[in-house]
């Protein structure tokens, strides 16, 4: 992230005026922030897909921010739901490549861990994460996440829809 | 996303929006609870109108204090998930709950122990009544509250229906208390839990498909 937090909430109050300018530096500097905050929580091919989408859900709901309160806990939120929306409809095509050199670099690590995607994943237990991890996010099918995991293929299946579930109602908690 | 000029695109296409703020939906719920009130007024009267009623019975007032309290949490817990946040704590509307569920168990517990028929305590003429009016304005109120939600960006709408069913159906409950005669427990216990449930049913059930994004 290059811009902290209080100019990026600077930034978002002068596109709610309408001010394009500002509007476009802090569109570049959220598809930043938002590959890096998707690093490693989805697949390579579809990465772009899903920071384009969060950056027009950005847009459309760019009335609920409010400058009074930090920009990047809102960005995280709308961030997070696109994601887990992502899960949900993505099925198994290929194994996918993870963008292993995406790491996050954030300013404030303290608040970067408390909205991150690991934090949320940890709400959940282990053997949820690591069903929605094989299939969801590496791409693997279901009869492989079964045999890596030693979960049967049912299991496999309830802990992806239940992980999912329990993100889902999990969003807005942090770490 | 290496596209730039999708960037300038979206940034092109931006205009000026008008903030949403949860003091909107608290002040829509307020007026129309108001004029849901009055409506009940108009039609049915003010309790103490009632033979053997005053609008200083205990059951009427603490009933009031709960109605005020389930309704003014689970509003102001409607009206801030428009406005999502990660690491926003919003449980107080749990509390609430948890604190008005209090009626319908001391209901039960009374009902077991009751000397007096528990039929003669339910009245349902009045109790259809009840369900009538709080269920149709909490249903009003409801409808504002999602149309404003659409506005904002709930993270959780399943959460987001729940709260505003409970919302609509306490204010409407509240409002119909202004003309409910009863002071017994059973009555109440069953009644307005009735009326309660079933907006929030009709919220989780309905409201998401209208305020997912």
């Amino acid at each position: 992230m290059d811009a902290d937090d209080e100019t990026l909430s600077r930034l978002m109050a002068l596109a709610q005026q309408g001010d394009k300018t500002a509007y476009r530096t802090l569109l570049g500097e959220c598809e930043s922030w938002l590959k890096r905050y998707y690093a490693r929580k989805i697949g390579h091919e579809t990465l772009d897909d899903l920071v384009q989408e969060t950056l027009m859900s950005l847009h459309r709901k760019r009335a609920s921010y409010d400058p009074d309160r930090a920009f990047l806990p809102w960005l995280a939120a709308i961030a997070r739901y696109r994601w887990i929306d992502h899960l949900r409809k993505v099925y198994r095509k290929k194994e996918t490549v993870l963008n292993e050199d995406l790491i996050a670099d954030p300013a404030d690590p303290a608040i970067a861990a408390k909205i991150s995607l690991d934090s949320l994943l940890k709400r959940i237990p282990e053997q949820q994460a690591l069903a929605i991890r094989l299939t969801k996010i590496e791409g693997l099918s279901v009869a492989d996440a079964s045999q890596r995991t030693g979960q049967s293929i049912s299991a496999v299946k309830v802990n992806v829809h239940r992980g999912i579930k329990r993100m889902s109602a999990a969003i807005e908690e942090g770490q | 996303m290496t596209d730039r000029p999708g960037l300038d695109a979206l940034a092109d296409r931006l205009t000026p929006v008008r903030r949403i703020h949860p003091a909107q939906a608290m002040a829509a719920a307020a007026i129309l609870t108001l004029l849901g009130g009055a409506l009940v007024l108009a039609t049915l009267g003010f309790r103490a109108s009632h033979a053997g009623t005053t609008a200083t019975d205990t059951m009427f007032l603490i009933r009031t204090g709960l109605l005020i309290v389930l309704a003014l949490a689970s509003s102001l817990a409607a009206a801030t998930m428009a406005r999502p946040a990660v690491g926003t704590a919003r449980k107080g509307w749990l509390w609430a709950v948890g604190a008005t569920t209090i009626v319908p168990f001391a209901a039960i517990i009374a009902a077991l122990v009751s000397e007096t028929p528990v039929a003669d305590q339910l009245y349902p003429v009045n109790g259809i009544e009840c369900l009538t009016y709080s269920i149709g304005i909490g249903i009003v109120i409801m409808a504002v509250l999602t149309l404003w939600m659409r506005g904002g960006a709930p993270v959780s709408p399943e959460r987001a229906g729940i709260v505003i069913g409970l919302a609509g159906g306490s204010l409407g409950a509240l409002a119909y208390s202004m003309a409910c005669p009863h002071n017994e427990i059973i009555y109440v216990g069953l009644w307005y839990t009735l009326a309660i449930g079933a907006t929030t049913l009709l919220g989780r059930l309905i409201v998401p498909h209208f305020v997912r994004w």
